[in-house]
């Protein structure tokens, strides 16, 4: 994993919280009802105007789709970042006083 | 497809097929609205949260994170552009318009043709193209508008504009615990442990602590959340604290490792050189008697091969030369020590790969003075029977040396009040334990005295 590193940590882990929090993906199901035109007995232009409307269809759902799953990763990734950064930090502490207190013994 | 050259009864089919169709347009329709209005407010929302948490996450990985989101912002709004710039919604409505509308013209053509009677088949035959003139000019106007609503279709799909966000997939496996329960449980874990120092635990403080104990660690943690490889923002590399500081503390030096690669034994230095290297080759400079003693020095080599060159005047004195004899003649009678001797002097030539000849120094080792240069023969029987066939009593030949053969000049071994040739005769004459004790010595001279 390559991750640029420069300017040190700087993090407002509230923030972190908050993305979770309030970022709403798309919702999958307001597109689910419609179903492709069905040309039985009509125009062949209907026929193949039903062929791309179920291509549409299939394409803007799975974009959908990936689309949420993309914003239901972000929420964990963002998450997990905050955990990484406080878990570090809290570390980090336990590991300071830790030694303070070996010092002094 | 040209609908005018139809029959027109079939375009009323057709017509009335395609108006049962149209009930489906409008559902198709509100579809493609509630498709855009959902990639709107989704790429709204990512993009207002991504900016806000962004200005607050001004580290890498918050950078990181606020690149990949716009991307993925940028991405949404592609397909919402392609939804737009379409315009599948008006012409969907068209289509769904045009097909009532149709219906209506192919109808209102055909009840024009079939309610009016007509004088004669031609008469009506020609009503009849006329109406299929009108209600296939009206299919024909619907089919433009199915193909242009199908165009409308396929360009508001944005084929090509894929999601390249994150994926759940992605993200879960390489971030481990996910981040929502994760986050109440880690945390108050590690704080216990922390002793007084628990109080960073808040955000700004944390993040202060963090990065001033971190330092430029850029350690990597493994638990990082990685998910998208590239497209997830991780604060892993940008996370150094625990880097540092617990790399400090807790792994000091590790002793262990330098014991291997700290010593470097070279298979080079063993035994090898000790023989090849550190005993020259025997050429001519070394004695008869230089052993090459595997593993010594030529300093530490000891001219045992003297004893090869027997009676020769550098041979010391009995219990010396015993105790020099090397293992091989200890226990062995006295008598053979010569015979031994003369083997262990051969020895080192034979092994070394030189000839079996007498190199120069060793005549100043061993063999100066003698008769003859001790050879590899110098043990063979014709030696022996230059010996003196009367011995000292309890000296064996060997242990004698040059003052041991009876024959040569006196030395200090032979006193003046025992050098005289009576004091022989009274040897020769022995008592029975002289003769005792000679027989006890004189092995290989038994032959000879029988």
């Amino acid at each position: 994993m390559s991750v640029p590193i420069g300017g040190g940590v700087d993090i407002e882990t509230d923030a972190l919280t908050t993305f979770t929090e309030r970022l709403i993906g798309p919702d999958v199901g307001a597109v689910g009802k419609a179903q492709p035109m069905a040309c039985g007995g009509g125009m062949a232009e209907c026929l193949t105007f039903g062929e791309t409307e179920a291509l549409a269809f299939a394409e803007t759902t799975k974009f959908l789709t990936e689309e949420a799953q993309g914003f239901d990763a972000y929420k964990q990734i963002v998450a997990a970042c905050r955990d990484e950064y406080l878990d570090r930090d809290l570390t980090s502490a336990a590991a300071i006083a830790k030694s303070f207190d070996a010092q002094e013994r | 497809m040209d609908y005018t050259t139809m029959d027109i009864a079939k375009l009323l089919l057709i017509a009335t097929a395609e108006k049962g169709h149209a009930a489906r347009i409008q559902p198709s329709i509100d579809r493609w609205i509630a498709y855009e209005v959902e990639l709107q407010n989704s790429g709204r929302s990512l993009e207002s949260e991504s900016s806000s948490t962004g200005s607050q996450w001004p580290d890498a990985a918050g950078k990181l994170f606020l690149q990949r989101a716009n991307e993925n912002v940028a991405t949404i709004r592609q397909k919402q552009q392609a939804v737009a710039t379409s315009n599948v919604v008006g012409r969907l409505g068209l289509l769904r318009d045009g097909i009532g509308t149709a219906y209506t013209e192919v109808l209102d053509a055909y009840n024009q043709y079939a309610n009016q009677t007509y004088p004669d088949q031609a008469a009506m035959d020609a009503a009849a193209k006329q109406a299929a003139q009108v209600a296939g000019g009206a299919l024909n106007k619907l089919a433009t508008l199915f193909v242009a609503a199908g165009a409308a279709t396929n360009k508001a799909s944005g084929p090509g504009i894929v999601w390249d966000g994150p994926k759940t997939g992605e993200s879960s496996a390489p971030g481990g615990p996910p981040g929502g329960g994760a986050a109440p449980t880690s945390a108050p874990a590690a704080a216990p442990g922390g002793a007084p120092a628990s109080a960073p635990a808040g955000a700004p403080a944390g993040g202060d602590a963090a990065e001033s104990a971190g330092g430029g660690g850029g350690a990597s943690p493994a638990g990082a959340p990685s998910g998208g490889a590239a497209a997830t923002p991780s604060p892993a590399g940008s996370l150094s604290p625990a880097g540092p500081s617990l790399a400090g503390l807790t792994a000091p030096t590790p002793i262990g490792n330098l014991s291997p690669s700290g010593v470097p034994i070279s298979p080079n230095l063993t035994p090898t050189p000790m023989t090849g290297a550190l005993i020259p080759p025997v050429t001519g400079n070394l004695g008869t008697g230089i052993r090459p003693m595997g593993g010594l020095t030529p300093g530490a080599i000891r001219p045992t091969g003297g004893f090869g060159s027997a009676g020769v005047t550098s041979i010391p004195k009995a219990g010396t030369a015993v105790a020099a004899s090397a293992p091989s003649a200890a226990g062995q009678a006295p008598a053979s020590a010569e015979t031994t001797g003369a083997q262990t002097a051969n020895r080192p030539l034979g092994t070394s790969g030189t000839t079996p000849m007498m190199p120069p120094m060793a005549g100043g080792l061993g063999g100066a003075g003698a008769g003859g240069a001790p050879r590899a023969g110098t043990a063979d029987p014709a030696a022996r029977r230059e010996r003196p066939p009367r011995t000292v009593p309890g000296v064996p030949p060997k242990l004698r040396g040059r003052a041991g053969k009876l024959d040569g000049k006196s030395t200090f071994l032979t006193p003046p009040g025992r050098s005289t040739p009576g004091r022989r005769d009274e040897d020769s004459e022995s008592t029975t334990v002289q003769l005792l004790d000679e027989d006890l010595w004189q092995v290989e001279t038994r032959p000879l005295s029988r």
